[in-house]
Protein backbone atom coordinates (compact mmCIF):
# COMPACT_ATOMS: atom_id res chain seq x y z
CA UNK A 1 0.00 0.00 0.00
CA UNK A 2 3.19 2.45 -0.52
CA UNK A 3 2.91 5.17 -0.39
CA UNK A 4 -0.18 5.72 1.61
CA UNK A 5 1.33 2.58 4.08
CA UNK A 6 4.98 1.38 4.81
CA UNK A 7 6.09 -1.83 6.85
CA UNK A 8 5.57 -0.87 10.61
CA UNK A 9 2.66 1.51 10.04
CA UNK A 10 0.19 0.97 12.81
CA UNK A 11 -3.62 1.51 11.91
CA UNK A 12 -6.78 1.39 13.20
CA UNK A 13 -9.58 -1.15 12.25
CA UNK A 14 -13.21 0.21 12.81
CA UNK A 15 -15.21 -3.36 12.72
CA UNK A 16 -18.36 -2.01 12.76
CA UNK A 17 -17.75 1.10 9.88
CA UNK A 18 -20.05 -1.48 7.73
CA UNK A 19 -22.34 -3.00 10.02
CA UNK A 20 -25.32 -0.52 8.79
CA UNK A 21 -23.59 0.65 5.42
CA UNK A 22 -21.67 -0.36 2.87
CA UNK A 23 -18.09 0.35 1.66
CA UNK A 24 -17.16 2.83 -0.44
CA UNK A 25 -15.08 3.42 -3.60
CA UNK A 26 -11.93 4.67 -2.55
CA UNK A 27 -11.95 3.11 1.35
CA UNK A 28 -9.01 1.48 2.62
CA UNK A 29 -10.33 -1.71 4.00
CA UNK A 30 -8.81 -4.89 6.35
CA UNK A 31 -9.75 -7.66 4.09
CA UNK A 32 -9.30 -12.00 4.64
CA UNK A 33 -7.31 -13.22 2.14
CA UNK A 34 -9.74 -15.52 -0.03
CA UNK A 35 -7.06 -17.44 -0.03
CA UNK A 36 -5.33 -18.29 3.02
CA UNK A 37 -7.08 -16.25 5.72
CA UNK A 38 -4.23 -13.35 6.00
CA UNK A 39 -5.49 -9.78 7.02
CA UNK A 40 -4.39 -7.83 4.08
CA UNK A 41 -5.22 -3.92 3.79
CA UNK A 42 -6.29 -2.66 0.22
CA UNK A 43 -8.35 -0.35 -1.28
CA UNK A 44 -11.71 -0.64 -3.01
CA UNK A 45 -11.79 -0.01 -6.28
CA UNK A 46 -14.86 -1.04 -7.65
CA UNK A 47 -17.94 -2.60 -6.63
CA UNK A 48 -21.43 -4.09 -8.22
CA UNK A 49 -23.58 -7.10 -7.11
CA UNK A 50 -20.82 -9.62 -7.47
CA UNK A 51 -18.47 -8.14 -4.53
CA UNK A 52 -15.69 -5.36 -4.08
CA UNK A 53 -12.66 -5.04 -6.40
CA UNK A 54 -9.91 -4.06 -4.38
CA UNK A 55 -5.52 -2.91 -5.36
CA UNK A 56 -3.54 -2.04 -3.50
CA UNK A 57 -1.88 1.48 -3.98
CA UNK A 58 1.33 0.35 -5.37
CA UNK A 59 -0.56 -1.14 -7.82
CA UNK A 60 2.64 -2.34 -10.03
CA UNK A 61 3.86 -4.43 -7.34
CA UNK A 62 0.61 -5.30 -5.31
CA UNK A 63 -0.99 -8.51 -5.20
CA UNK A 64 -4.75 -7.99 -5.02
CA UNK A 65 -8.36 -8.57 -6.78
CA UNK A 66 -6.34 -8.83 -10.50
CA UNK A 67 -4.56 -12.37 -8.66
CA UNK A 68 -7.65 -12.94 -6.16
CA UNK A 69 -10.30 -11.95 -7.74
CA UNK A 70 -13.49 -9.80 -6.42
CA UNK A 71 -14.13 -10.38 -2.34
CA UNK A 72 -17.62 -10.62 -0.93
CA UNK A 73 -18.76 -8.25 2.05
CA UNK A 74 -18.20 -11.20 4.32
CA UNK A 75 -14.16 -10.74 4.18
CA UNK A 76 -13.90 -6.94 5.02
CA UNK A 77 -12.32 -7.19 8.78
CA UNK A 78 -13.30 -3.27 8.73
CA UNK A 79 -12.35 0.23 7.35
CA UNK A 80 -8.46 1.48 7.83
CA UNK A 81 -8.38 4.49 9.81
CA UNK A 82 -4.92 6.08 8.11
CA UNK A 83 -3.16 8.90 10.18
CA UNK A 84 -1.81 11.44 7.98
CA UNK A 85 1.06 11.73 10.70
CA UNK A 86 1.88 8.01 10.70
CA UNK A 87 1.37 7.19 14.44
CA UNK A 88 4.62 6.08 15.85
CA UNK A 89 4.57 2.85 17.57
CA UNK A 90 6.19 2.68 21.44
CA UNK A 91 5.26 0.15 23.00
CA UNK B 1 -2.73 11.59 16.87
CA UNK B 2 0.10 11.88 19.14
CA UNK B 3 2.28 8.99 20.21
CA UNK B 4 0.92 8.79 23.63
CA UNK B 5 -2.22 8.53 22.42
CA UNK B 6 -1.20 6.01 19.87
CA UNK B 7 0.71 3.94 22.16
CA UNK B 8 -2.43 4.12 24.62
CA UNK B 9 -4.32 2.46 21.79
CA UNK B 10 -2.14 -0.02 21.40
CA UNK B 11 -2.31 -1.13 25.14
CA UNK B 12 -6.21 -1.02 25.69
CA UNK B 13 -7.19 -2.31 22.17
CA UNK B 14 -6.66 -5.72 20.71
CA UNK B 15 -4.23 -5.77 17.79
CA UNK B 16 -3.32 -7.84 14.61
CA UNK B 17 -0.82 -7.81 12.15
CA UNK B 18 -2.34 -7.00 8.66
CA UNK B 19 -0.43 -7.44 5.65
CA UNK B 20 -0.54 -4.56 3.03
CA UNK B 21 2.41 -6.20 0.98
CA UNK B 22 4.03 -6.06 -2.72
CA UNK B 23 6.60 -7.83 -4.40
CA UNK B 24 9.88 -7.44 -3.15
CA UNK B 25 10.17 -4.71 -5.97
CA UNK B 26 13.10 -5.03 -7.77
CA UNK B 27 11.50 -4.41 -11.23
CA UNK B 28 14.36 -5.76 -13.14
CA UNK B 29 12.67 -8.64 -16.01
CA UNK B 30 14.48 -9.48 -19.00
CA UNK B 31 13.95 -12.30 -21.77
CA UNK B 32 17.17 -12.46 -22.14
CA UNK B 33 17.54 -15.30 -19.04
CA UNK B 34 14.99 -17.48 -20.74
CA UNK B 35 16.99 -17.03 -24.29
CA UNK B 36 20.35 -17.91 -22.51
CA UNK B 37 19.24 -20.90 -21.10
CA UNK B 38 17.44 -21.97 -24.14
CA UNK B 39 20.32 -21.28 -26.08
CA UNK B 40 22.06 -23.91 -24.45
CA UNK B 41 18.90 -26.17 -24.82
CA UNK B 42 19.78 -26.53 -28.35
CA UNK B 43 23.60 -26.50 -28.22
CA UNK B 44 23.36 -29.19 -26.22
CA UNK B 45 21.04 -31.47 -28.26
CA UNK B 46 23.35 -30.53 -31.12
CA UNK B 47 25.85 -31.40 -29.42
CA UNK B 48 24.46 -34.61 -28.28
CA UNK B 49 23.89 -35.67 -32.38
CA UNK B 50 27.51 -35.17 -32.63
CA UNK B 51 28.52 -36.92 -29.16
CA UNK B 52 30.06 -40.90 -29.86
CA UNK B 53 31.06 -41.25 -26.00
CA UNK B 54 27.97 -42.42 -23.76
CA UNK B 55 28.59 -40.50 -21.11
CA UNK B 56 28.82 -37.72 -23.06
CA UNK B 57 25.66 -38.25 -24.13
CA UNK B 58 24.07 -38.81 -20.83
CA UNK B 59 25.70 -35.52 -19.54
CA UNK B 60 24.07 -33.87 -22.25
CA UNK B 61 20.29 -35.06 -21.72
CA UNK B 62 20.99 -34.38 -17.87
CA UNK B 63 22.32 -30.59 -18.62
CA UNK B 64 19.70 -30.25 -21.12
CA UNK B 65 17.02 -31.04 -18.89
CA UNK B 66 18.05 -28.88 -16.42
CA UNK B 67 18.40 -25.86 -18.32
CA UNK B 68 15.06 -25.90 -20.07
CA UNK B 69 13.68 -25.85 -16.36
CA UNK B 70 15.36 -22.76 -16.06
CA UNK B 71 13.50 -21.63 -19.28
CA UNK B 72 10.11 -22.61 -17.83
CA UNK B 73 11.52 -20.87 -14.72
CA UNK B 74 12.57 -17.53 -16.41
CA UNK B 75 9.64 -17.79 -18.23
CA UNK B 76 6.98 -18.31 -15.52
CA UNK B 77 9.10 -15.26 -13.83
CA UNK B 78 7.76 -12.57 -16.56
CA UNK B 79 4.66 -14.19 -17.31
CA UNK B 80 3.48 -13.80 -13.08
CA UNK B 81 5.70 -11.09 -12.00
CA UNK B 82 6.59 -8.75 -15.06
CA UNK B 83 3.56 -8.69 -17.22
CA UNK B 84 0.49 -7.06 -16.14
CA UNK B 85 -3.57 -7.33 -17.35
CA UNK B 86 -3.16 -3.96 -18.80
CA UNK B 87 -0.35 -5.83 -20.84
CA UNK B 88 -3.12 -8.51 -21.82
CA UNK B 89 -5.70 -6.08 -22.91
CA UNK B 90 -2.64 -4.60 -25.69
CA UNK B 91 -1.33 -8.03 -26.63
CA UNK B 92 -4.56 -10.87 -26.09
CA UNK B 93 -2.35 -13.10 -27.52
CA UNK B 94 -0.14 -13.27 -24.19
CA UNK B 95 -1.44 -16.00 -22.21
CA UNK B 96 -1.66 -18.19 -25.27
CA UNK B 97 1.84 -17.45 -25.83
CA UNK B 98 3.32 -18.01 -22.52
CA UNK B 99 1.35 -21.05 -22.67
CA UNK B 100 3.13 -22.41 -25.56
CA UNK B 101 6.51 -21.37 -24.63
CA UNK B 102 6.39 -23.17 -21.22
CA UNK B 103 4.35 -26.14 -22.60
CA UNK B 104 7.34 -25.71 -24.92
CA UNK B 105 9.99 -25.87 -23.32
CA UNK B 106 8.98 -29.17 -21.27
CA UNK B 107 8.77 -30.68 -24.70
CA UNK B 108 12.48 -29.86 -25.67
CA UNK B 109 12.97 -31.94 -22.40
CA UNK B 110 12.21 -35.37 -24.27
CA UNK B 111 13.49 -34.41 -27.65
CA UNK B 112 17.50 -34.06 -29.16
CA UNK B 113 16.29 -32.71 -32.18
CA UNK B 114 17.69 -29.17 -32.80
CA UNK B 115 14.93 -28.12 -34.76
CA UNK B 116 12.83 -28.68 -31.77
CA UNK B 117 15.46 -26.18 -29.68
CA UNK B 118 15.13 -23.68 -32.69
CA UNK B 119 11.23 -23.42 -32.07
CA UNK B 120 11.47 -22.57 -28.76
CA UNK B 121 14.74 -19.95 -29.22
CA UNK B 122 10.98 -18.24 -31.93
CA UNK B 123 8.48 -18.92 -29.19
CA UNK B 124 10.87 -16.64 -26.61
CA UNK B 125 11.76 -14.50 -29.78
CA UNK B 126 8.06 -13.54 -30.07
CA UNK B 127 7.53 -12.39 -26.18
CA UNK B 128 10.97 -10.45 -26.30
CA UNK B 129 9.53 -8.79 -28.79
CA UNK B 130 6.06 -8.15 -26.89
CA UNK B 131 8.22 -7.37 -23.68
CA UNK B 132 10.36 -4.92 -25.91
CA UNK B 133 6.93 -3.37 -26.87
CA UNK B 134 5.81 -2.96 -23.12
CA UNK B 135 8.82 -1.09 -22.22
CA UNK B 136 9.15 1.13 -25.10
CA UNK B 137 5.86 2.53 -23.97
CA UNK B 138 6.67 2.56 -20.59
CA UNK B 139 9.60 5.52 -21.48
Amino acid sequence: MSPTLSDGDIVLINRIAYWFGSPAIGDIVALKDPRDGKVLIKRILQKDRVGYFVQGDNKNYSTDSRVFGMIGKDKIVGKVIVNNDKMETKR
Amino acid sequence: MSSYFASLLLKILPTQKAYAHCDLPCGVYDPAQARIEAESVMKIMQKYGEAHDEVQKMRAIIIKEQRAELVKHHLWVLWTDYFKPEHLEKFPNLHDLFWRATKFAGQTKKSVDPADGQKLLDLIAEITDVFNKTKKATK
